[in-house]
């Protein structure tokens, strides 16, 4: 073939340059300019939205395999977020076992569950390794995957994660040209559009431009945000590599309604008296209402704002180190106020699941206003290196870094709000079980609330960690980790002497005048009383530990036990903090795990398990959710199971992906003497013994994928007052939801999807609090257009 | 893997070769071989440090250089000197024998691990009779008499011998290489795709999807797999 006589193999485009070192007589100059530079561009790693497997992770910090981490470990990637159709974090993680999701006083969706700890209120959500503890509603779309690590690392990630933690892994430039635009429409008026470019701007750097915006009617509920985040990198595979980045999200939703218990109408054991005594009384169960009802009003909304940039430099030195500076500098405010809708009688008898129908009487009520705006600054720098000490290989990883918090929280001004000023915030009325959606807006005469002050804190921390896994033998490698954590900060309480006499005196016909009210005259003039602050500073270091022992004796296996622990200062969540907390020292939990990780099939499958014991020592026995009536006491609890995953291709047209938990223990072990009577012993909320999710695609043809999955949990119970037992008066029944999906490639860039999610249109408890639910989303129908190049 | 090489060096080459290496002072092969191969080896060498063998190897270097399948398949990391045979009259044959591992080049400058045998011929096929290189390797027994000019590259694992020269002279170079790849068998995979993709890239061209993703997969089996 004559045009082949032109091409070079590629082998020798490479070498040509380097023969002189070949021998001792000096060579003569290559001839004839036959050589050029090879112009192929790499490609990079293979991408998240290629695939459900991957085998490493930046969840430690620096890159690693996932199999030198002595940690159960699940990872959501971009395939499976696009597959499904997991549009935020909260969809996305119902694809991870062991997590659940509390309902809040305030309603909102963030307060994750791990193996039964919090994630969200404790700081344990990340991105990019960095704390994201801000609350706001999370959208996917500039993520390329979801990181999951279960049990204590607080040697890693500083204070919180007794059941782990959750990383946003943002997308990055990549040294590519590629776009990606994908528009969907679907059931409800749900219209979502997402567009990824990416542009090589120069040989080592790249643009990358993530944009989203999303509408839907949703039946009531409402979603209405979108989100723009670009990011440039230079450097990229150099000796230095810079990326800096922003990202700003907009949502302006209203949330799906949360409905009240409904009795059983079974009685059984719901607490006991104070001398222990079980009390029995009304069992409660999630309301049957239809999926997907919305009792809320117009007036309901979850408005969040999150602004940040980003900015990060990878050193690399010339022996082999890595020094890796993140910097994350953001905004984030959020103000919500929704409706919780119940019945509590329905013709005049208690209301049953028996007699709920679509003419019981739902009362609706306002939860409480919620308004707050934070600030975080957050700085870490990373250094790796392998390297022989001792004629033993050593991968050091070791870092600082440092934090500087700070929020206003707000609440509803009570004094402007008053009902005798005129201005009482809006009411709700009453609808029918029959009538979702009745599109009702508020009654009263000023319906919206203002705010002010109610607590503010100014917070810094810093940590420093060392951590080493040093090859001790051939096939098994030890790793020792060390952290110290220092916190300081003053956290600001807003007290507020309540206008007890806002009346006219003498009092009018019909209102009884109050004690307060002497000298017959009204005691405050316009505007809201000042308030007193009382500011209590709070200053804690917690040294945090790791160790583990991990077997490979081949490249396909690893066996791990491992030994980590963890703390929570008192601050963690920021709500505890007054003079009492202050001077408490911090939680503290450890985590033992034994588990191995297996590939299979040339490394295309990859199964991962452990038993795990995650034990809390010395736990304030309150919750983030009953801020207002925490105590500090000490208190113990655990959690054991087993976690097992399965990701991978069992051949070129399956692909499967399996996440799945099992808890059989989870116990409050010592409570204070505060503490409901009872609770010693009993399982802890918000961890069902069984949760998992599973995804199989199935490549039919070269065109056309078929795929499906199920998630779910067994029994579910919300808490119980402030111990973080599980409540005993109500339950959600277990669950099995089923999504699927449809893929049709009309050439290799251009696609058709169609989604069906909840496909049995499944009534399933999501989001539990002691007094209310709010079910999972209904049935969705959603078909997606495509394109990339 | 077997391969033979063809033109390493041109017609004139080899003439310009012969011509130098008729002049140049043979001796007993018998002086650098090994203890275990000296009681095979029965043929005539020319020293490493003498002015022909210098001329000759500048010649021989300069031939490989140029040589892009000989790149790719062998992917060079260190090239030993090349030295020159000679097989005739009584000196005629060298029995069944294994290289030695290294090749300690004689300035000091260096080893050469003998990842890869070659043998260039020097003379024609006609010009003698018997004098075949015979390789046992896992590729089975293979008989090698190849034109003037042209190279044998076989694993410096295989147990290999020069059959006896029964007419004529049969006069070649030989020399060993360490590639950046070590294992035979992953760069006989290199080799292969090597050469399907100058086929590829000569039908689709450099810029076709499929030609750049098997590329990239080329040199990431490279990265993985080279040790420079």
């Amino acid at each position: 073939m004559p045009r082949e006589a032109a091409i070079l193999p590629f082998g020798a485009l490479m070498l040509a340059a380097s023969v002189s070192s070949w021998a001792q007589t000096p060579p003569a100059p290559v001839q004839g300019g036959t050589l050029g530079t090879i112009t192929v561009t790499e490609q990079a790693e293979t991408q998240g939205k290629d695939q459900v497997q991957t085998k490493k992770t930046n969840i430690g910090k620096g890159t690693q395999e996932i199999r030198d981490i002595p940690q159960s470990i699940n990872v959501i990637t971009e395939k499976l977020i696009d597959d499904v159709k997991l549009d935020t974090l909260k969809d996305a993680l119902h694809y991870s076992a062991g997590i659940t999701f509390a309902a809040t006083e305030n309603g909102t969706d963030q307060d994750i569950r791990l193996r039964g700890f919090p994630v969200a209120t404790v700081g344990d959500l990340l991105i990019d390794g960095m704390r994201d503890p801000s609350q706001y509603d999370r959208d996917t779309f500039n993520l390329e995957r979801i990181e999951v690590l279960r049990g204590s690392a607080s040697m890693i990630f500083g204070r919180g994660s007794t059941g782990g933690v959750i990383n946003q892994v943002s997308k990055k430039p990549l040294l590519a040209d590629q776009t990606d635009v994908e528009a969907t429409a679907g059931s409800r008026g749900y219209y979502r559009t997402t567009a990824d470019f990416n542009v090589r701007t120069g040989e080592t750097s790249a643009l990358r431009i993530n944009a989203m915006w999303n509408k839907a009617d949703n039946g009531g509920a409402k979603i209405d945000k979108y989100g723009i985040a670009p990011s440039y990198s230079w450097g990229v595979g150099t000796a230095n590599e810079f990326t800096v980045g922003l990202f700003h999200l907009n949502v302006d939703n209203v949330p799906l309604s949360a409905v009240r218990w409904v009795a059983t109408g079974r009685q059984g054991v719901t607490g006991y008296s104070a001398s222990g005594v079980p009390t029995i009384g009304s069992l409660g169960t999630l309301a049957p209402v239809k999926p997907g009802s919305f009792y809320g009003t117009t007036a309901d909304k979850v408005l969040g704002k999150a602004t940040y940039g980003s900015a990060s430099w990878l050193h690399r030195f010339d022996d082999g180190g890595e020094l890796r500076t993140q910097v994350r500098s953001g905004t984030f405010d959020r103000n919500q106020w929704s409706t919780a809708a119940g019945a509590s009688t329905t013709f005049g008898a208690p209301t049953t699941v028996a007699n709920f129908s679509d003419y019981t009487m739902l009362t609706r009520s306002g939860l409480t206003p919620r308004k707050d705006e934070y600030k975080g600054t957050y700085l870490q720098s990373d250094y790796s290196k392998e390297l022989n000490w001792g004629g033993m290989k050593h991968q050091l990883l070791a870092g600082v870094d440092a934090s500087k918090e700070e929020a206003s929280r707000y609440q509803n001004d009570a004094f402007f709000n008053n009902s005798f000023r005129g201005r009482a915030l809006g009411s709700r009325a009453n609808t029918f079980v029959g009538t979702p959606n009745d599109g009702a807006g508020l009654s009263g005469t000023f319906v919206e609330p203002v705010y002010r002050d109610s607590s503010a804190y100014s917070a810094k921390s810093m940590g420093v960690y060392l951590q080493d896994l040093v090859q001790v033998a051939p096939d098994w490698k030890i790793l020792g980790g060390l952290r110290y954590d220092r916190l300081s900060g003053d956290f600001d309480q807003y007290n507020y002497t309540n206008p007890a006499c806002v009346r006219p005196t003498p009092a009018p016909r019909g209102y009884t005048q109050t004690a307060n009210c002497t000298d017959r005259r009204e005691r405050y003039s316009a505007g809201s009383p000042l308030p007193t602050v009382a500011t209590t500073h709070l200053s804690q270091g917690a040294w945090s530990y790791r160790a583990g022992v991990l077997y490979q004796p081949s490249t396909t296996q690893s066996y791990h036990l491992s030994y980590s622990t963890s703390f929570n200062s008192s601050a963690d969540t920021y709500q505890y903090v007054s003079p009492q907390t202050a001077g408490t020292p911090p939680e503290k939990s450890r985590n033992i795990e034994l588990g191995t990780k297996l590939d299979w099939l040339d490394g295309r499958l990859s199964t991962r398990a452990a038993i795990f014991r995650t034990e809390k020592t010395n736990e304030r026995t309150t919750d983030s959710d009953f801020a207002n009536s925490s105590y500090l006491l000490s208190g113990k609890r655990h959690s054991q199971g087993l976690e097992l995953d399965v990701v991978g291709r069992l051949s070129s047209q399956w692909e499967v992906y399996f996440s799945y938990s099992y808890i059989p223990t989870a116990t409050i072990d010592k409570v204070g003497s505060t503490a409901t009577p009872g609770t010693v012993g009993s399982r802890v909320g918000l961890t069902p013994k069984h949760s998992g999710a599973a995804w199989i695609s199935y490549q039919a043809t070269p065109k056309f994928r078929v795929a499906g999955g199920v998630r779910g949990a067994s029994e579910n119970r919300p808490l119980q007052g402030g111990s973080g037992a599980a409540s005993l008066a109500n339950s959600t029944p277990g669950y099995v939801v089923g999504d699927m999906m449809l893929e049709y490639k009309f050439t290799p860039d251009l696609y058709a999807q169609l989604n069906v999610n909840n496909v049995t249109n499944k009534l399933y408890g999501d989001q539990l609090y002691p007094g209310f639910a709010i079910a999972g989303a209904k049935r969705t129908v959603l078909f997606t257009v495509g394109a990339r190049f | 893997m077997l391969l033979h090489i063809r033109e390493v060096l041109s017609p004139d080459e080899v003439r310009q070769a012969r011509e130098i290496l008729g002049q140049a002072p043979w001796e007993d092969g018998r002086l650098t071989a090994g203890e275990q191969s000296a009681k095979a080896k029965n043929n005539e060498q020319l020293r490493e440090d003498c002015e022909e063998t210098r001329a000759v190897q500048q010649l021989l270097l300069r031939g490989l250089e140029r040589h892009q399948v000989f790149f790719s398949a062998a992917l060079p990391k260190q090239i030993s000197p090349p030295l020159f045979n000679r097989y005739g009259g009584a000196s005629n044959s060298f029995g069944n024998h294994v290289d030695s591992a290294v090749r300690f080049l004689r300035d000091g400058s260096g080893r050469v691990r003998t990842d890869i045998s070659c043998t260039l011929f020097l003379a024609e096929p006609d010009e003698y009779d018997g004098g075949e290189l015979v390789i046992e390797d896992t590729f089975g027994v293979q008989r090698v008499k190849l034109p003037a000019g042209d190279m044998v590259l076989y694993p410096g694992t295989s147990v290999h011998r020069v059959l006896p020269v029964t007419r004529g002279f049969r006069t070649a170079s030989y020399f060993w290489i360490q590639s950046m790849v070590r294992s035979d068998e992953q760069r006989r995979l290199l080799f292969e795709m090597d050469n399907h993709l100058r086929h590829l890239r000569s039908q689709y061209g450099e810029t076709d999807a499929g030609v750049i993703g098997l590329t990239s997969t080329y040199h990431n089996l490279l990265r993985m797999w080279l040790d420079i």
